[in-house]
Parts: structure tokens; C-alpha cells; sequence
């Protein structure tokens, strides 16, 4: 008997959700970290909010708001992501692969499980930063392009973590780019107003997207509605994702050529 | 070489000094065999340095930050959380050696135990000193300037010393305690909270709210003010003493702490 492509898509999501649910290991430092992150910036920072050039807000937490979402969807992101890698060091991937089970089922599985991840983090941040004093000046239309941004962000980190996993096999390789995410964060205006940076470092947050996506969101935080922020916001993890899930199944492709 | 024949060399008549040595060869050796678990600690601090340096350059135009060279306050840091995962990495390699059972071939040797625990902490000293040049040299080319000269280097290379001493008995008390690889999230959160929680990112006067009651209180705040001291102006005694004896006292009670542990492995 078969079923769908559509139905193993989603009973293989459900694997991977309840997957994330039962370690906590996995999403608790998602969270965990890019909360204290939040939490000592806006202390240490909060009289920069008073130099020239820095966007008016009302605290540096209002600032950190977007900052804080993505950076807590990236890490959780890779952390579903080594949970692929997990399946195929274990030999739960081939066990799938001799099944009668569709193929891309096991990838829209496992980015589905990400995805999710992605969303509730961005849900519970807010209301964090809500209980915290933080406000979204765009209403209620910010809060839900800045959670539909985090899910697809999450769909691309779990895409790029998927093809590594695929490509490698190794639970560490995964876990071993998180420097490269790290970096890509901190080398964007995520922590400060690229308007107060110099140099070199202001080029490299310029031309980072990252930049581009968080300081749209902090437009829909920080001033209000703009349709362009909002497809900005949404476009540019949209691009990620997409290139990154073409990375992914060409890595499955590859994959079962080589498991044949 | 390999340890083991080294170990065979040495005999009984190996004196503890000897004992030590070798122990600390050891781990400079894996330096060269083992790069991955060592090139991070060159370059997280010069991505730290080049993180911050970059991003925040403005902060020195707040009122009351004391410098106007920014790598003058983030370089030291940056230094100061490199020497402390080096010391890490002594608590991280000695619960792989419990984990393989090869600690076990070093409990069974005439050797001082004493000399087990200083060993690894002599080794992680060692292996500081090129990360302290390579990363001081980044530091100084990107604009950070030696006020205090030749004692304002020494205030920095104490505190860093101090900072991977520290670290490396507090983590192999947690290798002793815990016997597992598992334990390396806890030895790094330790220093990521101990350093993060105090005068890292900014001083006292420009921080707020409860990390200025923190910060405030936190050790570490006396050890980054002895690693920047010479960055910020002449090396004073009055700048110095606060980040020696709480160096003092943490590396002493982190020592106690890594005997007991070591105690309590070998009744």
C-alpha cells in the first residue's frame, strides 16, 4: 500500500517536531541564548540609544527586537538541521530509503520540523519582548510578517544544514558551521545601527543581507507599517530559502546515487 | 615520540618537576597534531576583536567611556576570553582522555598526583603565549595602543595567564566531577557568563540596570581592568591590585576545587 507524497511529507514533519519536542537540548539554547543575549545588550547598550545617528526607539531593547528573533531562528534552525544528519549516522535513513517512502518526503519532513521551530521561537519572543515593555509599532500586520519571516528563515538554515547533512553524513559537520552563522549575524547590523559603523565592517554589513532583512523588520518595530519593508522582510529569507532547498535536494540526489 | 614510550623512559626515578613537564608536553604537542582544537582559539578573539571593534566603534562617543580607541577596550577582552578557552580545552581533552580510559594508564603511574593536575594547567600556559602575540599584534594594527608600555603588556599578559589558569583547574574539577564529554557545554557556559557578566562590552559608568549590580560585583570586572589598564592609560597600583587578587583567590579556589574532584575519582 502507498500513500501520497503529501501524506508521508506530513507524517515524517510530525517525526521531526515531536523529534525536537522530546530534546530539549535542541531548541533550549535557541532560545535560551538570544534571550541573555537580548537581555545583557539592552543593559549594556541602552545609552547608545541616545548618540547621534541612532534610529529613535524607544529602548534598546525595541532596537535588539528583530535582531533577537533571527538570531534565535538561525541557531535553532542548524539544531533541527543536525537532527538529518543524526537519521543518517544512525542508519534511520536507510532504513526510510528501503521503504516505499517518496524520496522528497524525507527532506519536507525534516525542513518542516525546522520551520515549525522557527515559528514558535519568533511567537514566544515576542511575547517576551512584549511582557518587556517592546511594542511592534506596525500593529498586529509587523507581528505576522515578522513570524512568517522567521519560519522561512528557519526553512533556509534548515535547508543549508539539510544539504550538509546530506553531503556529509556528520552530525558534527552540521554543528561545525555554526561559526559561519555566527558570523554572518555578527557581521550585520543586527547589534548596532549601520549608521553609527566605519570602514570595512560597515561595507560587510551592507552588502550582508542579513542587514537588509533585520533592519526591515526593525522599520515594522521601530516606525510602523511599510509595505516595502514588509516584502523586504519576507523576500529576502524567501531567496535564501529557495537557493537552499535547490542545495538540498541536489545533496539528496546525490546522496541516494551514492546509497544505490 | 609517544607519551607512552616517553612514560617508559622516564621510570621511577622521573623526579614530579619531570612528571610535569611531560604532562605539558602533551598538550603542546596536540597543537601541532591535532590544529582543529586549536586554531579556534586564534580566531574566535580575532573575530571578537573584529566583530566588535567594527560594530560598536561608536560606543566611545558616549559620555564617560574612556578611551577613543575602541580597540583599546574590546582588544583585551578579546584576548582575555581566548586565554580562557584555552583553558577550557585542558577540562575538554582530559574527559576525552577519561572517556577512552587512557587517564586510567596515568593513574596507574609512580607519579605524584599532584603532578597529573599541574601537568595539563603548565601545558595550557604554554600554549597560550602564541594566541596572546598573534591576536595582540591583530589588536595593535587595528589602532589599540600600549599607553602603559612594557608593564601595561605585563598587566595583560598576567590577566591572560591568570584567565587560562583559572579556567583550565575550574574545568578539570568539572572533567574529574563529570567523567563525560557532556560536560564541555558547562565548561563553556562558565566562561561565557563569568566574562559577558561583567565590564566586557562596556564600563560601569555607561552600563544600567541589573548588569550594573552584576558587573559590579563580578571578579572579572578587576581582571579586565588589569588587562586594559596599560591600554587606558599608565599602569597604576591602584588599576592593578583588585584584578590580581581576585585572580589570587579564583585560581587558588579553582585549584582546591580540581584536588577534590581529582580526590574524589581516587580515593
Amino acid at each position: 500500500m502507498t500513500t501520497s507524497t503529501f501524506a508521508q511529507s506530513r507524517a515524517l514533519s510530525m517525526r521531526a517536531v515531536l523529534g525536537i519536542a522530546r530534546q530539549p537540548q535542541v531548541f533550549i539554547p535557541a532560545i535560551v541564548f538570544p534571550l541573555f543575549f537580548a537581555a545583557l545588550n539592552s543593559a549594556a547598550f541602552e545609552r547608545t540609544t541616545s548618540l547621534p545617528g541612532f534610529p529613535a526607539a524607544d529602548s534598546f531593547l525595541d532596537f535588539l527586537f528583530p535582531a533577537t528573533v533571527v538570531q534565535g531562528v538561525l541557531f535553532g534552525g542548524l539544531g533541527a538541521a543536525s537532527e538529518l544528519a543524526q537519521d543518517i549516522e544512525s542508519g534511520f535513513f536507510e532504513r526510510l530509503i528501503s521503504a516505499p517512502t517518496r524520496r522528497v518526503a524525507i527532506l519536507v519532513g525534516r525542513l518542516a520540523g525546522g520551520a515549525a521551530l522557527g515559528f514558535f521561537q519568533a511567537l514566544l519572543f515576542m511575547g517576551l519582548f512584549t511582557l518587556f515593555g517592546a511594542e511592534v509599532a506596525a500593529g498586529i500586520g509587523g507581528i505576522a510578517v515578522i513570524a512568517v519571516a522567521a519560519t522561512i528563515l528557519a526553512l533556509f538554515v534548515g535547508a543549508v544544514g539539510s544539504a550538509m547533512a546530506l553531503k556529509t553524513g556528520s552530525v558534527e559537520a552540521v554543528q561545525g558551521s555554526f561559526p559561519l552563522i555566527f558570523i554572518s549575524v555578527f557581521m550585520s547590523s543586527a547589534f548596532f545601527p549601520r549608521q553609527l559603523m566605519q570602514g570595512w565592517f560597515k561595507a560587510v554589513a551592507t552588502y550582508n543581507p542579513i542587514s537588509w532583512m533585520i533592519e526591515a523588520m526593525r522599520d515594522l518595530v521601530l516606525v510602523g507599517w511599510d509595505s516595502g519593508d514588509a516584502l523586504v522582510a519576507i523576500l529576502v529569507p524567501v531567496v535564501g530559502a529557495a537557493l537552499a532547498v535547490l542545495l538540498a535536494l541536489f545533496a539528496l540526489r546525490a546522496r541516494l546515487a551514492m546509497s544505490a | 615520540m609517544t607519551t607512552a614510550v616517553r612514560s617508559a623512559e622516564l621510570g621511577h626515578d622521573a623526579s614530579p618537576w619531570r612528571v610535569v613537564w611531560e604532562m605539558a608536553m602533551r598538550s603542546v604537542v596536540v597543537v601541532t597534531r591535532l590544529p582543529s582544537a586549536f586554531v579556534p582559539s586564534v580566531i574566535f578573539p580575532i573575530f571578537f576583536v573584529l566583530a566588535f571593534g567594527g560594530a560598536f566603534s561608536a560606543i566611545t562617543f558616549l559620555p564617560g567611556f574612556p578611551t577613543d580607541q575602541v580597540l583599546n577596550w574590546y582588544g583585551p577582552m578579546a584576548m582575555l576570553q581566548g586565554s580562557a578557552f584555552l583553558g577550557v580545552m585542558v577540562g575538554m581533552a582530559t574527559t576525552r582522555d577519561l572517556e577512552t580510559g587512557f587517564y586510567d594508564r596515568f593513574l596507574l603511574a609512580p607519579a605524584p598526583r599532584w603532578a597529573l593536575l599541574a601537568g595539563p594547567v603548565v601545558g595550557a600556559v604554554l600554549r597560550a603565549f602564541p594566541p596572546f602575540y598573534i591576536v595582540l599584534t591583530v589588536v595593535a594594527l587595528g589602532g589599540a595602543k600600549l599607553e602603559g608600555n612594557a608593564l601595561g603588556l605585563l598587566t595583560l599578559l598576567v590577566a591572560a595567564l591568570g584567565v587560562t589558569v583559572l579556567h583550565a583547574f575550574w574545568t578539570l574539577g568539572l572533567a574529574f566531577r563529570f567523567k563525560s564529554q557532556r560536560a564541555a557545554p558547562l565548561m563553556q557556559i562558565g566562561v561565557f557568563f563569568s566574562i559577558f557578566l561583567s565590564t566586557a562590552q562596556v564600563p560601569l559608568s555607561v552600563m544600567t540596570g541589573w548588569l550594573h549590580a552584576v558587573a559590579k560585583v563580578n571578579p572579572m570586572s578587576n581582571v579586565l581592568r588589569l588587562a586594559r589598564v596599560g591600554f587606558l592609560g599608565d599602569v597604576t597600583w591602584h588599576d592593578s591590585w583588585g584584578g590580581l587578587l581576585a585572580l589570587a583567590v579564583g585560581i587558588t579556589l579553582a585549584a582546591l576545587f580540581s584536588f577534590r574532584q581529582f580526590r574524589r575519582l581516587v580515593p
